[in-house]
């Protein structure tokens, strides 16, 4: 079953002599529950398609379609409602709120939501992501892989149906990126979350159910493994 | 410029928005210090203007030099201007109307003198030469009505001489028994008037002024005059004086005081002293909220380029080199901020100093004191200094941290780091109340609390400075009598000598005056009666009992002051028929009957309120106070109280304070006056007169004629429309000059907290970006921009307004028994200042997070973390 349908997707910056296609006429579909990696050289514009795809960055051209919504459709508000609630964003850098501690990083999403933490479900996930000791820590008390931990936890707080990944061990040594790929693959098939994640780690790729390869902007290869 | 100072150049570049800010800042601080001394100046100018104006412009006088003598004094190296002046003595005045007045006194000035000494021309031109004079204008008042400019006019000059026939200095009053005996006599040509001189106090000296030319060539050797002097150096003027006295054969000397005293070099007088040391305190006023703001711009841009300093000192830039080029930065703010705020500040003060003149002209100063803008060459080096001073200690801290980073913790570059869980913990009654976006409105402020302490302090100075400094122009303006109350009339008139029989005839005259519509004559009697306890107010009791001020017999009874009135007949029955009262019930003289208007106004609770419980009816037994005579037996006698009323008859705001009064009629008044007072009182009986009129350019003109023609005492016409009017403008332009120093200080504190709180979101722009990545809504993102401001807001008004609170307190306690009102709180102020803190943080928010909202969130997530 397609959970998602990327259409015709362009991302040029600039114009005339300084124009960049970063994306250029990108087409494909994901079905629910798909583990995708994302692999191709530096500037092939594999973060820029999974920022489009994720909500957080406007296309040139094309449509992206999750469970059948143009998400570009929507205003500024419903936008960033749909950001928060069916996708979850794992960056290279966590980027979490350095005043927020482990537990609030993580239940973000659902206090913007102002829906109440289902406590069974976080201690699960505290569980799973290794964290139930350190949930009063703030960031800047934990390690990379451990903040790395914390942002795949507010990733998946939400049971997003779409959980994308950039790059998420690119700042982590082999043990820890073990580990965190170990993590993502299990909630996707705990919670048949569907993954699309972008790396360089030949080997990370080689776990993913499909690899889809990029090169220029355009998709040069996409294999199922 | 070398590599660091290029640095420090780009990066003013680059936040050009907080380099205006800043420059903004210095420019204010800048101007308000050029202004306050300024204005200083300028006051002092005015003071010193006014003291050559009444006293003269010169610093000493050698009495009695002879001529030959003389020379040694014009000639000294010390003296910059020299002038010659006699008095010339007394001549009859023949024509004088005043009887105590009956000469002219005649001074001899030579050319200099004309214009330095204390006389100002009204009409004509200074004499030239001998034989010419001038006379004061008010000869013309006083019986010389057939004096003109150009007319030629003999005087006998002579010497008072008293009863023994011993000669009379020339201050002594006028007596009957003196006499005169003239000498010679001297013809003169009237070339000009001037305007009564300020030397001429009022009635002690028995002549009125005239001034003639006094020709040195034609002095003999041994004749004497007198020198005045304007000295090279002032400052030495108390060192020199003395010994140049002493070489012209010890003359007595005399400094101008009033005038050394403006110029600041009265040895004990300490006026100017005192008007410095306010400059002072408004200048260190003004230095603190600026050394906020510049500190803080400082601070924020030191930290901005932590990781610069990082990278500079791990490649060898030493830490005086790096504190150098923080101190640069602020020398080109300074070069900057400082030359326009000079500009700015002489073209504020002069455009106020003219809207005030404009206010000001022909009220409290007359139109040629006006305050000018005086631009003494001190204010420039002054203000620069002071600047300067300013902006280096705000510079100092930042400068030395940024030269204390080492490379390794900029490089790393957290100040997260320094986050401790409890420093951000938040109750859970605050998510509860304001949500999620306001907990993390909450710990974003707690995050960063020095720069949250800097913003919400810069808040509370501002809302301190404008709070306190509103009491005290209320206060001031409050208890300085400048809140007018409306009068119900646009005349009065205080005639004091005129003779009791004489009163009627004067108020026919000034009744018959085309303009007059309705015309109060007032005059009182004041007599006592003691009452007891149950007649009085309560409030009036109150007061009795608290201030003792009121005089108790053995049987309880109180003293009360109560005034007999009397209006004028017509005026009279005008009263009685708007309250409803037979006029004719009250005129009978043998039993006598008057209306008792109750209404008094308590100075403390600046209320109205009925002094005495007494009805209609009651008798009640009065005995006059001797006016001036002590010794005399007063006979009592009884006053029935025909009707009681609250209404005021024309002529009164309000009445005493803590006394009432009975009007009565003219006849009753006249027999209660024959009877308690005797013929020697005449003086002491007040005449007053209150006027509805018509206006009319010439009337108080025709008062004053009218009443000069009674009696030759004070009296006081006053257009009281005018007056007030006058008292508006006054009032008014002292506003704008206090309001006009709290706007721009909150101007000051406006830039700081525009400067804080945009840095402060803008530092944040990555974590706002990843909030929204995370899946915040515009909305949400404006809650958590308003609920910071609102927390920033309330905090600085926690401090802020109790403090101002206290401070006017103690500005009402301070100032003592000088006011006497209750105190009171601005509270239309405190109002507008809260809406203004939420004003001003508001749209500073706003404006710092505008561009926030439409940006890219992966460009902002990709910048590098601060």
């Amino acid at each position: 079953m397609e959970i998602l349908r990327v259409e015709n997707l362009s991302k040029i910056y600039g114009s005339g002599a300084t124009k960049v296609k970063a994306v250029e006429d990108v087409s494909f579909s994901v079905n629910r529950g798909e583990f995708v990696a994302v692999v191709g050289a530096s500037g092939s514009g594999k973060s820029t398609l999974l920022h489009m795809i994720g909500g957080v960055d406007r296309p040139t051209s094309g449509r992206v379609l999750i469970e059948g919504t143009d998400i570009y459709n929507l205003n500024e508000t419903k936008l960033a409602i749909f950001r928060r609630r069916q996708v979850g964003l794992i960056y290279q850098f966590y980027n979490l709120l350095p005043i927020l501690n482990v537990e609030e990083n993580i239940t973000l999403p659902l206090l913007l939501d102002q829906k109440k933490v289902e406590k069974d479900f976080l201690n699960e996930l505290l569980a799973t992501l290794n964290m139930t000791g350190r949930i009063n820590h703030l960031p800047n008390e934990l390690s990379g892989g451990e903040q790395q931990r914390v942002s795949i936890g507010r990733a998946l707080i939400n049971r997003p149906a779409l959980v994308l990944a950039d790059e998420p061990t690119g700042n982590l040594d082999s043990k820890n990126s073990e580990e965190i790929v170990d993590l993502l693959k299990l909630s996707n098939r705990r919670y048949h979350q569907t993954l699309i994640m972008i790396t360089h780690a030949h080997e990370i790729a080689l776990q993913a159910d499909r690899i889809i390869t990029l090169a220029d902007g355009q998709i040069i290869k996409d294999e199922v493994i | 410029m070398n590599i660091l100072n290029q640095l420090t150049w780009s990066s003013l570049k680059l936040n050009r928005k907080r380099t205006i800010v800043t420059i903004i800042g210095i420019l204010l601080s800048a101007a308000m210090i050029c202004a306050t001394v300024s204005i200083t100046t300028s006051f002092q100018d005015l003071f010193i203007e006014r003291a050559k104006e009444t006293d003269g412009n010169f610093h000493a006088t050698f009495y009695e030099v002879e001529q030959e003598k003389s020379k040694y004094l014009t000639a000294n190296t010390y003296t910059e201007t020299a002038m010659f002046s006699r008095d010339l003595g007394f001549a009859r005045f023949e024509l004088s109307t005043v009887d105590h007045r009956p000469y002219f006194f005649i001074k001899e000035y030579d050319s200099t003198a004309m214009g330095h000494m204390p006389i100002k021309l009204t009409a004509g031109r200074y004499p030239e030469k001998s034989g010419e004079i001038l006379l004061s204008e008010e000869i013309l008042d006083y019986g010389g009505e057939e004096y003109q400019v150009g007319q030629t006019i003999a005087l006998d000059l002579g010497e008072r001489s008293g009863p023994q026939g011993e000669p009379l200095p020339e201050s002594t009053p006028w007596s009957e028994e003196e006499q005169f005996f003239s000498t010679e006599t001297q013809v003169y040509t009237i070339t000009g008037l001037i305007a009564r001189p300020h030397f001429e106090n009022f009635s002690s000296i028995p002549g009125f002024t005239a001034v003639t030319y006094l020709d040195t060539n034609t002095l003999g050797a041994t004749e004497k005059v007198n020198v005045s002097i304007l000295g090279k150096k002032p400052r030495q003027i108390y060192d020199r004086v003395p010994e140049m006295a002493a070489g012209a054969g010890d003359p007595d000397y005399a400094y101008n005081n009033e005038l050394l005293r403006y110029l600041g070099l009265s040895e004990n007088d300490r006026a100017m002293a005192m008007i410095h040391s306010v400059a002072a305190i408004v200048i260190l006023l003004i230095a603190v909220g600026s050394v906020t703001v510049i500190y803080n711009a400082f601070a924020i841009s030191v930290s901005e380029r932590k990781k610069q300093f990082g990278l500079l000192a791990s490649s060898g830039a030493t830490p005086g080199q790096i504190r150098r080029t923080v101190f640069f930065e602020g020398a080109i703010l300074g070069l900057i901020g400082i030359p326009l705020g000079l500009l700015a500040g002489f073209g504020g003060i002069g455009l106020t100093l003219s809207v005030v003149n404009r206010l000001m002209s022909g009220s409290m100063f007359n139109e040629e004191m006006a305050l000018r803008l005086v631009i003494s060459p001190y204010i420039i080096p002054i203000t620069v200094a002071v600047v300067a001073l300013i902006i280096f200690i705000s510079a100092y801290i930042p400068a030395k941290r940024a030269a204390a980073i080492s490379p390794i913790e900029a490089i790393r570059l957290s100040e997260d780091i320094r986050i401790r869980g409890k420093n951000v913990k938040t109750s859970r009654l605050t998510r509860w109340l304001f949500g999620v976006e306001g907990e993390l409105a909450m710990k974003n402020l707690k995050r960063n609390r020095r720069r949250y302490r800097t913003t919400v302090f810069s808040l509370f100075i501002s809302i301190v400075l404008f709070v306190s400094f509103s009491s005290f122009i209320n206060f001031a303006l409050l208890g300085g009598g400048l809140y007018y109350q409306e009068a119900p009339f646009d005349f009065s008139i205080m005639a004091h000598g005129v003779p009791p029989e004489e009163h009627k005839k004067m108020y026919e005259q000034i009744s018959a005056l085309e303009e007059v519509e309705r015309c109060t004559m007032y005059r009182e009697i004041v007599t006592t009666s003691w009452l007891e306890e149950a007649k009085y107010s309560p409030i009036l009791l109150k007061n009795f009992t608290e201030e003792s001020n009121v005089s108790k017999d053995g049987a309880g009874n109180y003293e009360c002051y109560l005034h007999l009135v009397a209006l004028g007949e017509k005026e009279f029955k005008f009263y009685t028929s708007e309250n409803g009262i037979d006029a004719a019930d009250f005129q009978d003289t043998t039993n006598f009957k008057g209306i008792l208007a109750n209404k008094s106004v308590s100075p403390e609770v600046m209320a109205e309120f009925k002094p005495l419980k007494i009805k209609a009816g009651e008798k009640l037994t009065l005995e006059g106070l001797a006016a001036g005579r002590e010794e005399r037996d007063i006979p009592k006698f009884i006053m029935e109280v025909g009707a009681v009323t609250e209404n005021l008859p024309l002529g009164y705001s309000s009445t005493g304070i803590w006394s009432a009064d009975i009007i009565v009629s003219d006849e009753v008044f006249e027999t209660v006056r024959s009877m308690i007072h005797n013929e020697d009182d005449y003086p002491y009986t007040s005449l007053e007169f209150y006027l509805i009129t018509s206006g009319g350019a010439g009337l108080e003109e025709q008062l004053n004629t009218i009443c000069k023609s009674y009696t030759d005492e004070r009296i006081y016409v006053l257009d009281v429309a005018a007056a007030q009017q006058e008292m508006r403008r006054t009032t008014l332009a002292i506003s704008i000059f206090l309001y006009g120093f709290i706007i721009l200080i909150t101007l000051i504190g406006v830039t700081n907290i525009f400067n804080t709180i945009s840095t402060n979101v803008a530092l944040r722009r990555r974590e706002f970006a990843m909030l929204k990545s995370v899946g915040l809504t515009p909305k949400g993102f404006n809650k958590i921009i308003n609920y910071e401001s609102i927390f920033y807001g309330l905090k600085a008004l926690l401090y802020g307004l109790p403090v101002s609170i206290l401070i006017s307190l103690g500005m009402y306690n301070s100032f003592g028994n000088f006011f006497h009102f209750t105190f009171f709180l601005p509270w239309k102020e405190i109002l507008i200042c809260v809406a203004g803190v939420f004003v001003i943080v508001f749209i500073t928010m706003l404006h710092a997070s505008s561009r926030m909202k439409r940006e890219n969130i992966i460009e902002a997530l990709k910048e590098e973390t601060l």
